[in-house]
């Protein structure tokens, strides 16, 4: 999968010329919402010019694309809690303007004060832990409106040793108290035991 | 602008984050585990050579010694090494050959004393940056109990009874899989100066109050309180009621 490449000459990621335009390759085996749409997802709510939140951006592989995804006119939250991965994103961030890095841990619910009075456009929750769902709806009801989007990527090995349907099931029912599902879409065969789930708060 | 604010203040954290020394410890114990086996493998590979030469040497001497005697070749004073090469067993090396053998041994000691260094200079961090605890626990186990746990906040939140087991995961998980009463006792504390030549009943009992101790003393160096002599005293009391 191509995407069109903001920043141009990037030279970490392979990029190719499509009609004199600058694209990336995209890679569904590193980037889970690849990997949702190399799938099929029909519904892909991230839109030019939105503000995203992205918890457990990492290294930013994933970012950088929803980056040139948004535009320039767009803001790309970075958050994750390894200092380790974070010294990269910030590296990264200094190529792409529209990347802000945040170190934070999305988990606890102690407030990052430059964070206050943010309201994005779409949530991209990509930590794996056992409490993702929990994780999603605390940061949900702080930084989303109705009519906004979240795109959850579920890893159901690290929330019980059940069968992945099981457990799909649960977390969904949880989900249906605070939210409206749109779509969901397994992300067989580039990750095994993942779902991408689509939607928006009631 | 915005953004500016941010910048700084994510930098300054990973600043702060980074320049703990719990990490570096950590880094460095690492190295000290990888190390001595990537050492055997290179003495494997030295000894594809070297054993047509000395035949059944390596079972008298340790791989430093074997490692030297490589390095001198036939030019040795050492009476057992004379008595093998003069065996008539012993094949000749050509020029070549004794090359290679020469630079793998002075390599294999180079890393043996790179190892050494590096596992003095976690140890010294670890006793700077964590005295209660290195006194306390030790601290080749401390260091190994920090690289278990991954940072010394996370160990300081950990009751007496996880400290106890650090170490014996496997075990422990067994036990409350199958449901057997034989729950492990210690783990990285089995290997404590305190508990060496002690009974087995009595190693359990001082390995739990070990942990409490432990415990404390990690609490301790976390607000940055010297109580050495407290524990000490603490210790040496248990230690004289157990054995009367």
């Amino acid at each position: 999968m191509y995407n069109k490449n903001l920043v141009r000459e990037n030279g970490k990621f392979y990029t190719l010329d499509l009609n004199s335009k600058e694209r990336r390759l995209w890679d569904p085996y590193r980037s889970k919402l690849c990997a949702g749409l190399a799938n099929g997802l029909q519904s892909l709510p991230i839109k030019e010019g939105d503000s995203v939140l992205y918890l457990g951006c990492a290294e930013g592989y994933t970012c950088s694309f929803v980056s040139d995804l948004v535009g320039v006119q767009g803001i790309v939250y970075g958050v994750d809690i390894s200092p380790y991965s974070m010294q990269k994103f910030v590296l990264l961030s200094k190529e792409r303007a529209n990347l802000v890095p945040v170190l934070w841990d999305a988990n606890k619910l102690d407030k990052y004060e430059l964070l206050e009075g943010v309201k994005v456009d779409v949530i991209v929750q990509d930590v794996a832990q056992k409490n993702q769902v929990e994780i999603l709806t605390k940061n949900a009801r702080q930084f989303l409106e109705k009519n906004k989007h979240f795109i959850l990527s579920l890893k159901t090995s690290s929330i019980a040793q059940k069968s992945a349907k099981e457990i799909i099931e649960e977390e969904t029912r949880k989900l249906e108290k605070d939210f409206e599902i749109l779509e969901r879409k397994r992300l067989e065969p580039f990750e095994k035991k993942h779902i991408l789930i689509v939607g928006s708060p009631r | 602008m915005e953004k500016e604010l941010f910048l700084e203040k994510t930098v300054e954290e990973i600043k702060r984050e980074l320049s703990n020394p719990d990490q570096r410890i950590i880094a460095l114990c690492r190295i000290t585990e990888k190390l001595p086996k990537n050492i055997n493998e290179l003495f494997e590979a030295l000894r594809v050579v070297t054993d047509t030469v000395y035949p059944t040497l390596e079972k008298e001497v340790g791989i430093e010694d074997y490692c030297r005697i490589c390095l001198a070749l036939q030019e040795t004073n050492n009476e057992k090494v004379l008595q093998i090469i003069n065996s008539g067993v012993s094949v000749k090396l050509e020029k070549r050959e004794k090359e290679f053998v020469k630079g793998l041994a002075e390599s294999i000691l180079g890393l043996i004393t790179l190892n050494k260094d590096i596992e003095k200079e976690a140890y010294h961090l670890a006793e700077k940056s964590y005295p209660n605890f290195c006194f306390v626990a030790g601290t080749n186990i401390a260091c190994k109990m920090l690289v278990i746990s991954g940072s010394m906040s996370r160990l300081s939140q950990m009751p007496s009874s996880t400290i106890q087991l650090l170490g014996a995961e496997k075990a422990l998980f067994k036990s409350i899989r199958t449901g057997s009463k034989k729950t492990p006792r210690y783990g990285l504390l089995f290997n404590h100066s305190l508990l060496i030549n002690k009974d087995k009943k009595e190693k359990g009992r001082l390995s739990r109050f070990l942990a409490g101790k432990i415990a404390i003393a990690i609490k301790a160096d976390i607000s940055g309180i010297d109580m050495r002599d407290e524990l000490k005293k603490n210790i040496e009391k248990k230690i004289n009621g157990t054995l009367n």
